[in-house]
């Protein structure tokens, strides 16, 4: 059992390190995401409006 | 065999569809939810697996340890390797895939060789009665680290994006020769670190037992899904990145052209 908090700490650090990992790559690309949907909205407001003539 | 101009245009068409990023957006949004739904089974199996395992008779518990410690390893050699590959596709052929790729991997192989060095440390304290030893393995697996940490800097520094992937390609085919290297240092050199026991080439069989050969197996199938999964996502958030970039340049020239 002495040599339990060596398990425990390899498997912490697997955990910390791959889960760290992972949420970078989230917040990542929800900024990109937001960062187009940014784009688009500006862009959209851009453009001038279509007049309809009968 | 004949070689007509209808196989010639397939492949042709083959190896342009390869180098499309869209389709890649669209093959791995398609592939990611079924692919992690796998993985995590895997995970899950693979843990199960190993609270079942029997201790070892000499390390006891700590060989627990070995169910990271080797998957680690062999995941931060491939994912090295097949750097390289995506660095000759780059420089030689000019597959933006390929640049993307080769981007997209250092974080990753980073993360499994900071993980392979950490878990190791971990077990050669109540095995070996040491954290570190400058031991052959234990040195190149650490120049290793350092290739990675090179290779990742090389794109952070540079503005130019064609100018880093270039740079970044050569130095990961340079670096590449230290992979055979950590591989066979166990054979060339007299060491600390254990021979291979799993892939004995040409010797045939391991030299573990099933009952803990079965675990390792299966945790080495999963992370090595984790990888491919971190790499699919690493690749998307690139191709959104670069959308990005090539939006706001274009919105710049725009608003310099409608300046008076």
């Amino acid at each position: 059992m002495t040599y339990l908090k060596f398990v425990i700490a390899s498997y912490a650090a697997a955990m910390v390190t791959l889960g760290g990992l992972l949420i970078q790559l989230f917040v990542d690309r929800r900024r990109y995401l937001l960062a187009l949907r940014h784009l688009d909205n500006t862009e959209d407001k851009k453009q001038p409006k279509k007049i309809h003539t009968p | 065999m004949i070689i007509n101009d209808e196989m010639i245009k397939s492949k042709c068409n083959w190896w342009h569809e390869s180098d499309n990023p869209e389709r890649f957006m669209q093959i791995s949004d398609r592939i990611l939810p079924s692919l992690s739904i796998i993985t995590i089974s895997f995970l899950l199996a693979g843990l199960t697996l190993i609270w079942w395992a029997p201790e070892d008779y000499q390390q006891g518990l700590t060989v627990k340890i070995m169910f990271l410690h080797v998957p680690f390893a062999w995941l931060s050699l491939l994912c090295y390797t097949l750097m390289t590959l995506f660095s000759i596709g780059t420089l030689f052929w000019r597959h933006r895939l390929a640049s993307i790729a080769l981007k997209s991997t250092p974080p990753i192989g980073i993360a499994f060789t900071l993980l392979t060095l950490v878990t190791g440390a971990l077990w050669g304290k109540p095995v070996w009665g040491t954290w570190w030893e400058w031991d052959a393995r234990l040195t190149f697996m650490f120049i290793l680290l350092l290739s990675y940490l090179g290779i990742f800097s090389i794109f952070q520094f540079f503005e130019n994006a064609a100018v880093s992937v270039y740079f970044a390609a050569i130095l990961t085919i340079v670096g590449f020769i230290n992979i055979p290297i950590i591989q066979f240092s166990v054979k060339w050199w007299n060491t600390l670190h254990q021979p291979a026991s799993i892939l004995i080439l040409g010797k045939g069989a391991p030299a573990i037992d099933s009952s803990i050969l079965i675990p390792l197996l299966v945790m080495t199938m999963a992370f090595a899904l984790v990888c491919f999964i971190f790499h699919l996502m690493a690749m998307r958030n690139e191709i959104l990145r670069s959308q990005v970039i090539i939006r706001q340049r274009k919105r710049a020239q725009q608003s310099k052209k409608e300046r008076p």
